[in-house]
């Protein structure tokens, strides 16, 4: 990063290389729109590219490429609708319809549906954590959340993925059923 | 009300949901624990099963491979960014500006004088024909301006209206 803020190109097209693509699947992971994945990578390479210099040699690359990624793509998810000023609570309903991703839980679209069935913090932890292979501190530091707040939500992200995606044995072992989903 | 065992399989789903199902990314502590239960329970192992399950189904996701045009573009950043820094630093001289426009402007004032004058009863003056036709009129004479002041007057405004413009199509 030093080499890209005195202006090395070639430092940058190994940064490039090194995170185009997977910058671009996360913001299309949060946005599920290729044409504006594509701009807020654009941007993101762009802020690197400008302010590399500022870049603390201490944080991963990868971190901070990531926040301002999200940044960007939460700019662009508070322009699609308005926002309340609270965040999607965890209660979110149950799809009257589970069948309908279990019947598509091969396909990907399935996935990227039940990924958008998350409160956004969540899914914003699932990505970090198993999409981007972000460790939980790492997560933790994109997503300005305490460790323990990233597990939590990483808990309940997966349980209503497994609820969405997984068909339940009912002869399965009767503890998991009794709790809550 | 929950018995030890219970507890530790609530605790073992918790760190599935937590730490996904590969026993390597739980921490060392709940993964000895955890190794111990999947060798005794049944229950924990067709938990792990399903996380295992969720996994596979999760990783259908694709991710979105670079376009050839994001690409292009994301690599060209330096060059785009390097050529607007060098843009703003060739513009012309600010005092360059001002002459110009004090020049112009000068002619101006001069043909609009002239109309203020009467001369034409209303038609429009322009710098192209200021020279002549203002020197068979009269007008400058009056005022104390030669034709050949004029004519030079008018050349120099209008060369450096042609610099001007050569100016902005600087890269």
């Amino acid at each position: 990063m030093r080499r890209i803020g005195a202006g090395d190109a070639a430092a940058y097209r190994g940064l490039v290389d090194a995170h185009l693509g997977s910058i671009l699947t996360y913001a299309y992971r949060l946005l599920n729109s290729r044409e504006e994945a594509e701009e807020v990578a654009q941007e993101t390479f762009l802020r690197a590219w400008q302010h590399a210099e500022r870049y603390e040699q201490s944080a991963r690359v990868t971190t901070w490429l990531h926040t301002i990624a999200r940044n960007q793509a939460l700019d662009r998810l508070r322009r699609r609708r308005p926002t309340t000023g609270q965040e999607t609570v965890d209660s979110l309903p149950a799809s009257d319809r589970p069948s309908d991703f279990l019947e598509r839980k091969q396909a990907a679209e399935g996935v990227q549906e039940a990924l958008e069935e998350l409160a956004p913090r969540q899914r914003e932890a699932v990505v970090l954590v198993h999409y981007q292979g972000l460790s939980h501190g790492e997560a933790a530091e994109v997503l300005g959340l305490g460790v323990d707040a990233v597990e939590s939500l990483l808990g309940r992200a997966r349980r209503k993925l497994r609820s969405l995606l997984i068909a339940r044995d009912p002869t399965r072992a009767s503890a998991p059923e009794e709790r809550e989903p | 009300m929950s018995s030890p065992r219970e507890f530790d399989l609530e605790a073992f789903e918790r760190c599935l949901d937590v730490y996904g199902a590969d026993l390597e990314h739980w921490p060392p502590e709940q993964r000895s624990q955890g190794r111990v239960l999947l060798s005794s329970s049944e229950p924990a192992r067709r938990l792990r099963e399903e996380a295992l399950e969720l996994e596979t189904v999760l990783a259908q996701a694709p991710g979105i491979e670079p376009s050839a045009r994001l690409l292009r573009s994301v690599l060209e950043i330096p060059t785009r960014e390097s050529r607007a820094r060098t843009a703003s630093s060739r513009q012309p001289p600010t005092s360059l500006w001002v002459f110009a426009a004090a020049a112009v402007a000068a002619l101006g004032w001069v043909t609009g004088n002239m109309a203020e004058q009467g001369l034409g009863g209303g038609e429009a003056f322009g710098s192209n024909r200021a020279s002549g036709e203002i020197a068979r009129d009269g007008a400058l004479e009056d005022v104390g301006w030669t034709e050949q002041e004029a004519e030079e007057l008018s050349e120099l405004a209008f060369a450096l209206h042609l610099e001007g413009a050569s100016a902005e199509e600087w890269p």
